[in-house]
């Protein structure tokens, strides 16, 4: 579905952040992007999702270069493919409620009238977990859980088929974390979306991708099925990685 | 919120007799009765009349409506101009906002009055010239702060997420910069009313703003000026009006912008900590024990942390974990009185065999820094950027009295350094805190708090804005000083895998309140709490088939430890009984081991 073929991306006209990066994700597939900040995750998933143009290679989704789309037909594919940022707190509005963050994409979409409208946010508070109540709050009288299933649920708004994920949970709490990885995983299972989940935590990745690739330095180092890569691990970096990664030391 | 309202009065009179002039005042203000001059205050006219027999009311009232119209036009027309422009600098950026930037910088440097002067010297006195001089230099403020809202908003993520939900510019800038932008503007303009109407006055004054027979206020003054001894009535009522509005608007401005974040000097002063008599006497059992809390409650004033009770010993890392608003990190922070001033902490924390609690400042300086070192989570925030990284380690060496001249000093700073493992301390001292990575920060951090040589060392969440691969060269360090120095640490975390590598022993908190505590390997695999067990549960296991769901715990995290009267976990545990919303439980010694506690009413079925 998504085809990332020789990508090369960086800041204007300095050093690429991104080299030479090619990646696929197939539809319904969760597919886990590690390294650690400064990696260039982050960016790859800019240009991926259009907000940032690519020095070379080409993003294809269904077959189409994203960035040739101008127009009427870039606000179209817009819809197929939605972003959820580290810090839910950041990318919501503190000035709207929760129902109106919900109905924005809607507005701009001219999506249905009012009422119509008004069933999809309490379809999607339901979808990601949330009582139709807290359609009333602001993002600052949510928990970090909470305000990261709002982002999700505004990214599901217009039915995308990709979620890209930057360090979704990395500014939650263990506990919180685990229901927010729960919820992606029912989304994949329910909706059939598709999803590129960027992490530095490999421990939180091996066990929600179906396949992991693994970034240093701009470049994807080993790439595969996720108990491959975490159990046979082929490139240096990925052992060191696996062996920092925290895991709780049972039976010591 | 009613002082807000009190403050602002002046002004709300100023706009009611502004709008009602007409009704309000007993007679026409032009209307000349020179048998009448100069009469005292009397019934027919309350404020008395000028040397033309005019009625002082009816041109004070005048003159505020004349008043009120200018500041009206001309903040109308500074507002639009100024936040428009501002707000599309602060938008666009590069090379559009730096042009406009100049200009609304040569704006703001430009004296007020004698731009307004050269205006109306060229297109002669006048209501509209005045307001277009007074808005020449009044926009630019306004563009000024709206620039700055909107630039610091540019980059913000919730725009990206606009953008890519398809979000066009004028949606972007319309529903969501302009408002904000506007707030602070808003606030800025309550402030101006008051230099406006002065300013309309001072013109009048000088024979360049209203010219007669229309009254204003300013120019009521100079007319009143030559009878100020004989007459006091005329000059003093426009003259107190002029104070009442620029004051209450300056007033009305400072309390909108401060809000309710102003510090008051009032907490600096007020005794937070009660004094608590040291009556704990160290016995031998516990000689090694370093630091000791007992029943610490904090409270600002509800309690965010309640009776807890936790000891550090010699050489051995304790860890406390739990969700983000527990009170963990309030619970290491207190007994150092590193907390807001308006907590108030109760209990006994001994250091060694002092007491820590209710210390003066200067008693402080000697424990903290020397005794205690510690380390938070955002080493950038810690951190000044204009000092070197030497200057920073440099002054805790000297405040922990190792300092020396200014060479020795340094040859412990660089020493410091390369025992947190930074390569090069020599350059490395020279660089500013912004040229380090997070994991080099959270080092030099570590350094700093070293210099005093402490028994322990609190660490707040030291990893948590790390890379994997960076907090487990961290955790290492940690390991190696513990093992090295002999030194005993408190490591806060909310992410239980992290502090399994380095700590000795555990406490749970929840809701404020300590669930469980002991040995870290007792904890681990045979947790008496079900909270500890639903922490274990949601950690990431290494052998899980992708996909797997994590076993999470329903419901929110507990808000304080005074909510329920019952256990705090309650409503959000698997095997709650009825008894277990209506009594406390307390924490019981388990028999897996001697020090290994658990505050379960079930047991720890």
């Amino acid at each position: 579905m998504l085809e990332v073929e020789r990508l090369s991306a960086g800041y204007r006209n300095r050093v690429d952040v991104v080299k030479d990066v090619t990646i696929r994700v197939d539809a319904g597939e969760i597919v886990g992007v590690v390294g650690e900040s400064g990696c260039g995750k982050t960016t790859l998933a800019r240009v991926i999702t259009g907000l940032s143009r690519p020095r070379a290679g080409v993003v294809r989704f269904e077959g189409v270069d994203v960035h040739a789309l101008r127009g009427q037909a870039l606000r179209a594919h817009r819809r197929h493919i939605q972003m959820v940022f580290q810090d839910p707190y950041l990318t919501l509005s503190p000035r709207q409620t929760v129902r109106q963050a919900l109905t924005e994409p809607l507005l701009i979409h001219r999506i249905g009238d009012a009422r119509s409208r008004s069933a999809r946010v309490d379809e999607l508070l339901d979808l990601v977990g949330l009582d139709p109540e807290v359609g009333e709050r602001r993002p600052r009288q949510l928990s970090g859980g909470q305000q990261q299933r709002v982002a999700i649920a505004r990214a599901l708004a217009l039915e995308p088929r990709l979620l890209v994920c930057d360090e979704p949970v990395t500014a939650l709490d263990v506990s919180v974390q685990a229901k927010v990885l729960n919820l992606l995983c029912d989304l994949r299972d329910r909706l059939g979306l598709a999803c590129l989940f960027i992490a530095h935590d490999l421990a939180v990745v091996r066990q929600l991708a179906d396949r992991i690739a693994v970034m240093h330095d701009g470049r994807i180092v080993e790439q595969g099925p996720t108990l491959e890569v975490t159990t046979d691990p082929r490139h240096p970096y990925t052992r060191a990685l696996i062996a920092a990664t925290p895991t709780i030391p049972f039976g010591r | 919120m009613t002082r807000t309202v009190l403050v602002a009065l002046p002004l709300v009179v100023f706009a009611i007799a502004g709008l009602l002039a007409p009704v309000l005042a007993p007679v026409d203000p032009t209307a000349v009765d020179l048998a009448a001059s100069l009469l005292p205050p009397s019934a027919d006219h309350p404020l008395g009349t000028d040397q033309l027999g005019r009625d002082q009311l009816s041109r004070i009232l005048y003159g505020a409506q004349i008043s009120l119209a200018v500041t009206a036009a001309v903040l109308t027309i500074s507002l639009t101009v100024g936040v428009i422009t501002g707000t599309i600098a602060g938008y666009l950026g590069g090379r559009a906002d730096r042009v406009i930037s100049r200009v609304v910088d040569m704006a703001v440097s430009l004296p007020g009055m004698l731009v307004a002067l050269a205006v109306i010297g060229v297109r002669g006195p006048g209501v509209v010239n005045l307001i277009i001089a007074m808005s020449l230099w009044a926009w630019a403020p306004y563009a000024r702060i709206a620039r700055a809202r909107v630039a610091g908003l540019r980059g913000s993520p919730h725009l990206d997420a606009l953008r890519l939900l398809g979000a066009s510019p004028a949606r972007v800038i319309g529903r969501h910069l302009l408002p904000p932008a506007l707030a602070p503007c808003l606030v800025y303009a309550s402030t101006d009313v008051g230099s406006i109407v002065l300013g309309v006055a001072t013109l009048s004054f000088l024979g360049l703003g209203i010219p007669p027979p229309y009254a204003e206020w300013g120019q009521m003054l100079i007319e009143g000026r030559p009878y100020l001894a004989s007459a006091w009535w005329l000059a003093y009522p426009p003259g107190i009006a002029i104070t009442a509005v620029v004051f209450a608007s300056n007033l009305l401005g400072e309390r909108l912008a401060g809000d309710d974040e102003r510090p008051s000097i009032l907490r600096w002063v007020r005794p937070t900590a009660r004094r608590r008599l040291a009556d704990h006497v160290p016995t031998a059992a516990e000689g090694d024990v370093v630091l000791s809390v007992q029943d610490l409650s904090v409270g600002y004033p509800q309690r965010v942390v309640a009776e807890v009770s936790y000891e550090v010993r010699r050489g051995q890392v304790l860890a406390i974990v739990g969700e983000s608003g527990s009170g963990k990190t309030t619970s290491v922070l207190a007994p150092f009185g590193l907390l807001d001033p308006s907590a108030v902490a109760t209990g006994s924390a001994t250091l060694g065999s002092g007491e820590l609690m209710g210390l003066t400042p200067h008693e402080r300086r000697l424990v903290n820094g020397r005794r205690v070192g510690v380390v938070f989570q955002d080493s950038l925030a810690v951190l000044n950027p204009l000092r070197t990284i030497g200057a920073h380690v440099d002054e805790a060496v000297r405040n922990a009295g190792r300092g020396g001249r200014r060479a020795a000093t340094r040859r412990v700073t660089e020493e410091l350094l390369r025992l947190v493992g930074l390569p090069d301390p020599a350059a490395l001292a020279r660089q500013f805190p912004h040229q380090l990575s997070g994991g080099m920060r959270q080092r030099v951090q570590i350094a700093i708090a070293l210099a005093g040589e402490p028994e322990l060392l609190v660490a707040d969440e030291p990893t948590s804005a790390l890379d994997v691969t960076v907090q487990a060269q961290l955790l290492d360090l940690l390991g190696r000083l513990r093992d090295e120095l002999s030194m005993s640490m408190i490591v806060v975390s909310h992410d239980l895998a992290v502090v399994s590598r380095l700590a000795d022993s555990v406490a749970v908190m929840y809701a404020g309140r300590i669930v469980e505590s002991g040995p870290l390997t007792t904890v681990i695999n045979d947790p008496g709490h079900p909270y500890t067990r639903g922490l274990l549960d949601a950690v990431p296991l290494p052998g899980a088939v992708p996909g797997t769901r994590f076993r999470t715990m329903p419901g929110r995290p507990g808000a304080g430890p005074d909510d329920s009267s019952g256990c705090a976990f309650a409503p959000r545990c698997p095997i709650a009984v009825t008894a277990c919303t209506n009594d406390r439980p307390v924490l019981k010694v388990l028999t897996s081991a001697a020090t290994h506690r658990s505050a379960c009413s079930r047991g720890g079925a």
